[in-house]
């Protein structure tokens, strides 16, 4: 209804009618690489999250044995 | 020199290869869309003899994203088909990808269908073949999103919204011959009929531009999103672990 209201004050001026549908496609069109940027940053960090995690595990895992072997030697 | 192309069929390979085209076709999309406005609306007259006013320059958007909303959901299909066929991985991805931006592009050719209507017929919406098949497209391009998000295991999912996909070809045909009646006075409507034949050279340059410029722009998107679903579904794999970004 607003979209209506705003285009329908337009109508007598055909030059800002094209400029308001250009911008509409070009709006749409502009939305999707930054949507895309912004999906692989979350992505890699998502990534690097979990290679944290797994290198974590590892280094705990590590540890543990080294206790392990240590006892197991003693 | 021979290219082994089917080295690319192989996610860690591909996701190389479009990294490193991606910026040329945003750079081809960029100075094609410049050039094809450029021209649209400086180089071509104000009015056209069939009393179109200066709005038919709608028509450098319009035309290039309808165009590219049908021929992204040729190609959704044909990525379809080679996963269903030949059960590759990266084809699900590429139809995937491919779904995204031709919905986006149905909404533009609809949304600037719908400014051109106003000024035009004095309505922003007809209820007759060509605009409602188009509508039914962009309704099926949802239906393929959705049925992908919907189910969890992607296996499953790629085939069943490949499926889809297939089932939802038929509607390209009847779009284009909504649009190219071969009896245009069997299927009258607000909507007018193919021009192109018509269409004065000057004006044909500027959508060839534009409409090449909507070609690099889908490439460019299309292969941004894939290389994100490629880092998405193997995460857990060792090259992607060992990625430059990543580390």
């Amino acid at each position: 209804m607003l979209a209506s209201l705003i285009f329908s004050s337009l109508l007598g001026n055909y030059a800002n009618f094209i400029l308001g549908a250009m911008s509409v496609a070009l709006i749409l069109m502009l939305f999707e690489p930054v949507q895309l940027l912004l999906k692989r940053r979350s992505v890699l960090q998502d990534i690097k999250r979990l290679k944290r995690l797994e290198q974590r595990r590892k280094s705990e895992q590590q540890a543990k044995w080294k206790t392990q072997s240590k006892v197991n030697e003693s | 020199m021979k290219i082994n192309w089917f080295k690319y069929a192989a996610t860690i390979n591909f996701y190389a290869l479009a990294g490193r085209v991606i910026p040329f076709f945003w750079v081809a999309a960029v100075i094609l869309i410049t050039i094809g406005l450029y021209w649209g609306f400086f180089k071509t007259p104000d009015s056209l003899d069939n009393g179109m006013k200066e709005y038919y320059r709608i028509i450098f958007v319009h035309l290039g994203s309808v165009w590219m909303a049908m021929w992204l959901y040729i190609m959704m299909v044909f990525w379809a088909l080679v996963g269903l066929v030949f059960n590759t991985k990266l084809s699900y991805m590429m139809a995937s990808a491919t779904s995204i931006t031709g919905a986006l592009l149905t909404v533009v050719a609809l949304a600037t269908g719908a400014i051109w209507g106003k000024t035009s017929w004095g309505t922003w919406w007809d209820w007759d073949p060509k605009l409602t098949t188009f509508l039914i497209l962009l309704f099926i391009y949802i239906g393929y999103i959705a049925l992908q998000s919907a189910i969890d295991d992607t296996r499953r999912s790629d085939k069943a919204s490949a499926v889809l996909a297939l089932v939802g070809l038929a509607l390209v045909p009847v779009i284009y011959s909504a649009v190219n009646c071969p009896d245009p006075t069997q299927c009258s409507s607000l909507h007018q009929e193919s021009s192109m034949k018509n269409i004065e050279p000057n004006i044909m340059k500027g959508i060839i531009f534009t409409t090449l410029g909507f070609w690099m722009y889908s490439f460019a998107t299309i292969l941004m999103r894939v290389r994100n679903i490629i880092l998405q579904r193997e995460r857990n794999t060792n090259w992607v672990s060992k990625l430059k970004e990543v580390n």
